[in-house]
């Protein structure tokens, strides 16, 4: 067997530079004092993230891929937005020093849900869209990574679905409103959706989402079953530090019980989608 | 390398004072770090900048007497994840996915010599960045168990487990590396 001493001098032969390379005094003294008159103005400073679409950004923390949204104003989930958490979530995937990723609304609001105006347009565009957000949905839901999502206000619709699709749920109390209101409004839920409402939420809350499009109140919205905590703290501290406990968690336990688990409701998912997409081809 | 005197928390000009020592002490040593871990020259000194730009930020919260390479170390550790990330994001725009293969560092040498390389290389090339990190630091920037414990925010004795650990699955990848390599020439 190689010993110890033996593998240090082979990994020591793959260092691709062995010498510290040697700056002269005038380039230091140069390097040195942009550094210095960037780093007193913090707003040259870099921010160190990835900016996957104007509202959507991703940076890593301690093992954690952190997807902050906020486009200003309600989070709508565009084409656009969709497309971006579903790179991020790639991103993370791949990333194999990412357990948790932690997704992160704005001040007073997750998520919308999707543009209402793409209601009343072109048919096509709809269910384009629709199917968009039900691959990111399955995305989510069948991740290899614990998904934990900081609810800092009303989730409505589509942001409600993030929530379903999220492992660890943590609300921000207040006075926010949330749940699937399609029915009230007169939008037929995909057979998609139904079906991960119909895994994750209780008997009652499911039947009151499909025949009224029941909106919740935070604390009622743990019953239901969009959520899992509230908290009057941070929210967003609250969110990074379950998720720090979660990324000392093993990922192999998670993944063969959580997704056997969904196993069957994730394959009822796609093969809602998959039929909706032929439809839409014939 | 801790620093030599105390002058930490003081006034702005003692306060600069501090950085500039640091950044005279410790800058070609970050450097050379990233440099051994992009092969490219542009993106360690854009590291090296971040690193130094951070330090001077956490400055007054970093005792006088810290051990501060490995903490530099640990950013520029960060920094560089995150220049891959990017480089992820662009390649996922192109619809394309292209993976990195670590540059040959051994082309100098004689192609015995090289072939052992090789067979390190992608050995290492299976272990997890963690792994990979830990190793590395041990073997290429010669720091000591306390001090990749520094950088990694872990005990010496939690060191110690996990390069054991890594160097067990690096032997087991050079097995498994040499086995099909002869397969490969039967």
């Amino acid at each position: 067997m190689i010993s110890d001493k033996q593998l240090d001098d082979l990994i020591a032969r793959t260092n691709p530079i062995l010498t510290v390379p040697k700056v002269t005094a005038d380039k230091k003294l140069s390097i040195c004092e942009s550094i210095l008159a960037s780093a007193r103005n913090p707003e040259l400073m870099p921010d160190d993230h990835i900016r996957l679409h104007r509202s959507v950004r991703l940076s890593v923390e301690n093992r954690i891929g952190i997807l902050d949204i906020d486009d200003g104003k309600a989070n709508v989930l565009t084409m656009d937005v969709i497309h971006a958490i579903n790179q991020a979530l790639q991103i993370c995937e791949l990333d194999s020093e990412i357990t948790v990723i932690a997704i992160i609304g704005r001040p007073e609001i997750l998520s919308a849900g999707l543009d209402r105006n793409l209601f009343f347009g072109d048919d096509g565009r709809v269910s384009e869209t629709l199917n968009a957000l039900g691959h990111l949905i399955i995305r989510l839901y069948g991740s290899k990574l614990r998904i934990v999502t900081a609810c800092t206000g009303h989730a409505i619709a589509a942001g409600a679905l993030l929530l379903l699709a999220s492992d660890l749920r943590i609300g921000k109390s207040g006075s926010f409103q949330i749940g699937m209101n399609e029915a009230a409004i007169g939008v037929t839920l995909p057979d998609w959706a139904l079906a991960l409402a119909k895994h994750r939420l209780t008997k009652q809350a499911n039947q009151l989402t499909l025949s009224t499009g029941q909106l919740y109140q935070v604390v009622d919205a743990i019953n239901a079953g969009f959520l899992d905590k509230v908290t009057n703290e941070n929210i967003r501290q609250v969110a990074l530090d379950e998720a720090d406990l979660l990324s000392a968690l093993d990922l192999e336990v998670y993944r063969e019980a959580a997704l056997s688990a969904r196993k069957k409701c994730l394959a009822e998912m796609k093969q809602h989608i998959a039929l909706s997409q032929s439809e839409n081809h014939d | 390398m801790r620093e030599t005197s105390d002058t930490s928390n003081g006034p702005p000009g003692i306060r600069e004072s501090r950085f500039s020592r640091i950044f005279e002490e410790c800058y070609e040593h970050v450097l050379a770090y990233s440099i051994r871990r992009t092969n490219s020259k542009e993106d360690a000194e854009d590291v090296a900048g971040h690193v130094f730009e951070l330090l001077w930020q956490k400055l007054d919260s970093l005792a006088p007497d810290a051990e501060l390479l490995p903490w530099l170390y640990a950013v520029a550790r960060r920094r560089l994840a995150n220049l891959r990330r990017r480089q992820l994001t662009k390649d996922l725009h192109q619809g394309e996915l292209r993976f990195r293969t670590e540059l040959n560092p051994g082309s100098h040498l004689n192609i015995e010599t090289q072939d052992e390389i090789r067979h390190i290389l992608l050995a290492m090339e299976r272990l997890s960045d963690q792994d990979r990190e830990l190793l590395r630091l041990l073997a290429w920037e010669g720091l000591k168990h306390a001090q990749i414990g520094e950088a990694f925010g872990i005990s010496v004795n939690a060191v110690a487990i996990r390069i054991h650990r890594a160097r067990g699955r690096l032997r087991d990848h050079l097995q498994t590396e040499e086995t099909s390599a002869e397969v490969g020439n039967d």
